[in-house]
């Protein structure tokens, strides 16, 4: 939209809507010659690659207009890159948007200008021990998907049944006048997190104000629809997540049951499932797993499947794998290298992302004590495996980073795992879910599975500072633009990539590739 | 592997796509469910795998220059994309920039010439021009034609440089307002705007600070750039905010009558105590008391803390530098105790007091207070507004322990 504004009709001079046609089809066809994993320019009428300069001597011999990238055009008249509008869209599918140029200008001429400012910035008041909550909401002001859903009407806080309920009971005790004091205490409770989440999108987005912004309206609702969360007081910015969305899920709920999923389910012996929300967040957040426990001696598979909103991973478990294997190595080198001499190398031992997930899908052995197999109807050691089979559009990966210790006097203690943990800015599920892409798919049969389908991005890591499990301070990085912001409760300040990925992160919130081509 | 992405094609959040919530909510394909397992799932497909892959065999030579190629064409593309990305966000902006000076250019034209042979000329710039079917079309490269940046929403021209701190340059033209879309400002301890939370002091910027207030004839805002030239410090016109802590309406109307403020850094304190879990201080005495984290007495011993007399009375007497360095030193402590003790020292030294006052807010400014227990927790809330009204002096005594505990 706002790319659309002040732009010139061509990208250059010598840009006419035929030679635009020309690129796009040129770009479609098979037989370009354009390779997608490199940067190459060839030549829109004769196909020739070639390097800029290479490419200049050739249009001055030929006469021939421009070369052709994957994302740029070279113009031989200009010398340079150009950018026609016509060409920048990504090819987006703006069915809704595009309704009409009247809607637009009826808009354009009732609504005030949007003013200038830092886009995105904006920080949020620590209301008393709530960093917590701020990390995890600048997750949410921050992604595309959720702004959308607040700041277009997504939850219509003016109709919205659960807030309208303490207005109703004015009118309502006009009328009735012994309005029995638990059904007011009821009414008392509803206080829509959905409300309070709108209200928020809307407050932080106001860029012309440098001041951040404060979630009082949502800290309240919080406190009043999660309970066991509510008082001031240091919380886990995971729980706290887990819980939200679940309110508001709760505020939107639709259950349908469904039909075409029952159907698969029931012929792979998966229990169907008999209520299903089909509400927005559930969509946006939740993910489901299949866990199968096959018996070692029938064989028979009993499979189950829950929702899930986060993927815990289990992160002393995988450090200790890797200080094991590090050992061993480091062992393995000194023992070769004691005859030359030489120290062992000094080997870190950093687990990433992707070894905790694959632990996290690996099936693991059952002792006898632990299964009861109904097919033998006896106690059998089984291996159960838990695999990914839907996937969120917005994706929490949880770092488990507190546990217990047991003191030498037998209390248990909590405990906090510091330590870091690689990951990466673009995660592939696909290998996680309960469909791996075998190798030879994506060559043979690449019609049916999409490379991207399960393709996520980084978009907010969320990072515990303290030794502490019971106390510390949380803060957050988010994306703002491809460029990243380190949001620390009030101030907000810029930072790199790099920083960003040498946090210890605890929470780290992927979102869906595809998202960008709906 | 994944594909090669330059992030300027990843969705961007400063644009905001109304209806993208919809297309996503009616898409049924994008979170689909995925196939359950197949049954038999042990075996791996490898077997075929390897068999195309052992068909082609390359030598020694090959493989080296396939690598080579390889490499050279992935840096190339890397180096490539990193580029596009910033030529294309600036090629774009001076496109735009071409467009929006020729648009505010008839405006200009009309008051000048006053009457209609003005329709007559061509309306064109050096880098543009209106055709006749209404549309802009460029002319040239803008890369070189236009000069500076407009901004396409408030068309005032771009600053490009930060005003102060990390990769900042001197304001091209004082007297001109700015687009208030303006670089980020990177400064430790300080936001993107330039601004530092409440009670952060900053050695550097404290004296320019101060300086700032000696001079009444400088603006407040940071917009209105004083007229005066910019000196060697760039610091000097560029006034460091603190962020000051806004009211917040109480969302719990039920429980007052009328609208209820409150500053939002005591909120949950707000919240959690009379207006509305009622966990007010009475009420965490008493918890504290049954867990045995504080004695409830606690408060008919601590005026008797003999220390903490002895120690304020030096402090009065030593000189003005003295104290300063002890400052660095022991600010929290002494200040603390400065602003909650006894009122008869308020008396002995009014200044010393005032100076004490302010490095209290600071520490009731510090909300990312960090408790060791939550029996601690409660106790914390309580001394901070203990502190306000500069009652007992056991806050203090209470109050210090939690704050070691955050810092260890």
């Amino acid at each position: 939209m706002a790319l659309a504004l002040h732009m010139p009709t061509a990208g250059c001079e010598h840009l006419n809507s035929e030679t635009v046609e020309q690129i796009r089809q040129f770009r479609s066809s098979p037989t370009n010659g354009i390779d997608p994993n490199f940067a190459q320019y060839t030549c829109l009428q004769c196909s020739m690659p070639g390097s800029f300069p290479s490419l200049d001597k050739h249009f001055s011999e030929t006469q021939h207009g421009f070369a052709v990238g994957q994302k740029s055009v070279y113009c031989a008249g200009c010398h340079d890159l150009v950018y026609d509008p016509a060409l920048l869209g990504n090819g987006k599918k703006r069915k809704l948007t595009e309704t009409s140029d009247e809607d637009d200008s009826y808009l354009t001429a009732n609504t005030a200008q949007r003013p200038c400012g830092r886009s995105g910035v904006r920080g949020l008041f620590n209301l008393g021990e709530t960093c917590y909550m701020n990390a995890v909401l600048q997750m949410m002001v921050h992604n595309p998907l959720l702004a959308s859903y607040f700041l277009g009407m997504g939850h219509p806080i003016h109709t919205c049944p659960i807030s309208k309920e303490p207005e109703k009971k004015d009118d309502a005790s006009d009328e009735e006048e012994q309005a029995s004091e638990d059904q007011d205490q009821k009414k008392e409770l509803q206080v829509c997190v959905a409300c309070g989440m709108t209200d928020l999108f809307s407050d932080v987005t106001m860029v012309d104000q440098p001041l951040p912004a404060h979630a009082v309206n949502l800290l309240f609702a919080s406190w009043k629809n999660i309970p066991q969360m509510s008082g001031k007081g240091q919380q886990d910015a995971q729980e706290w997540f887990m819980y939200i969305i679940d309110r508001l899920h709760e505020a939107v709920a639709q259950y349908s049951t469904p039909d075409q999923t029952n159907s698969v389910n029931e012929a792979n012996g998966i229990p169907p499932i008999d209520k299903q929300c089909v509400c927005f967040f559930h969509k946006v957040f939740y993910g489901r797993y299949n866990s199968q426990i096959i018996c070692d001696t029938c064989h028979t598979v009993s499979s189950r499947e829950d929702e899930f909103s986060s993927i815990s991973l289990d992160f002393k478990k995988q450090v200790k794998r890797k200080k094991k294997a590090a050992k061993d190595a480091a062992a393995a080198a000194a023992s070769a290298a004691t005859n030359k001499a030489d120290k062992p190398p000094l080997k870190i031992a950093i687990p990433n992302l992707h070894e905790c997930l694959r632990s996290y899908t690996a099936p693991e052995p059952l002792s006898p004590e632990q299964y009861n197999c109904t097919t033998c109807d006896a106690r059998r050691s089984a291996s159960k495996q838990t695999r990914l089979r839907k996937l969120p559009a917005i994706m929490c990966v949880h770092v488990k980073r507190f546990g217990m210790k047991q003191a030498g006097s037998g209390v248990w203690l909590p405990e906090k795992y510091e330590g870091k943990l690689e990951f990466p800015l673009q995660l592939d599920m696909g290998p996680y879910t309960t469909k791996p892409p075998s190798p030879m798919a994506t060559t043979t049969n690449g019609g049916e599975t999409k490379p991207d389908a399960y393709m996520y991005d980084l978009d907010c890591v969320v990072v515990h500072q303290g030794e502490h499990a019971q106390n510390g301070h949380y803060f957050a990085f988010c994306r703002q633009d491809n460029k990243w912001f380190r949001f620390d409760d009030e101030i907000v300040s810029a930072t790199t990539t790099e920083d960003v990925l040498r946090q210890e992160a605890y929470l780290l919130f992927y979102s869906l590739r595809s998202l960008e081509k709906v | 592997m994944a594909t090669r992405r330059p992030h300027g094609s990843l969705l961007p959040n400063s644009v905001l796509d109304t209806d993208l919530w919809k297309r996503f909510y009616s898409d049924e394909e994008i979170t689909a469910d995925i196939p359950p397992p197949v049954k038999a799932s042990t075996t791996m497909a490898t077997s075929g795998a390897a068999d195309s892959k052992s068909s082609i065999s390359l030598s020694v030579a090959d493989q080296e220059q396939a690598i080579s190629y390889i490499l050279d064409q992935s840096i190339e593309s890397i180096l490539h994309d990193i580029l596009l990305d910033i030529h294309q966000e600036e090629k774009i902006a001076r496109m735009q920039t071409a467009v929006i000076e020729l648009e505010q250019r008839p405006d200009k034209q009309k008051s000048a010439h006053d009457g209609d042979n003005a329709e007559d000329e061509p309306v064109e710039s050096d880098a543009a021009i209106l055709e006749e079917s209404g549309q802009y079309q460029l002319k040239g490269n803008p890369m070189k034609t236009i000069k500076h940046i407009r901004c396409p929403n408030c068309r005032l021209r771009r600053l490009l440089y930060p005003r102060v701190g990390f990769n900042a340059r001197p304001v091209p033209d004082p007297t001109e307002q700015y687009c208030k879309t303006e670089p980020m400002i990177i400064i430790d301890k300080h936001d993107v705007h330039g601004q530092r939370k409440k009670g952060v002091k900053v050695k550097g910027q404290a004296k320019g600070k101060n300086r700032k207030k000696n001079d009444p004839a400088s603006p407040t805002s940071e917009n209105s750039d004083p007229l005066t030239p910019s000196s060697s410090m760039l610091n000097d016109s560029f006034e460091f905010k603190e962020i000051d802590y806004p009211a917040a309406k109480c969302p719990n109307r039920d429980s007052h009558l009328g609208d209820h403020w409150k500053s939002v850094n005591v909120f949950a304190t707000h919240l959690n105590g009379s207006c509305y879990l009622k966990k007010d201080r009475a009420a965490g005495r008493e918890a504290n008391a049954k867990i045995g984290g504080t004695p409830r007495d606690s408060r008919a011993s601590s005026p008797k803390a003999g220390t903490n007399g002895v120690k304020r009375k030096a402090d009065d007497e030593t000189s003005g530098g003295n104290k300063k360095k002890q400052k660095l030193g022991e600010v929290k402590r002494n200040d603390k105790k400065g602003g909650s003790g006894p009122s008869r020292l308020k008396e002995v030294n009014n200044a010393n007091d005032r100076s004490a006052a302010s490095p209290l807010k600071e520490v009731n400014g510090d909300t990312i207070s960090v408790t060791p227990t939550k029996a601690m927790r409660d106790a914390s809330s309580e001394p901070t507004l203990k502190l306000k009204l500069k009652t007992g002096g056991d806050a203090t005594a209470r109050k210090k322990p939690t704050k070691m505990g955050k810092k260890a």
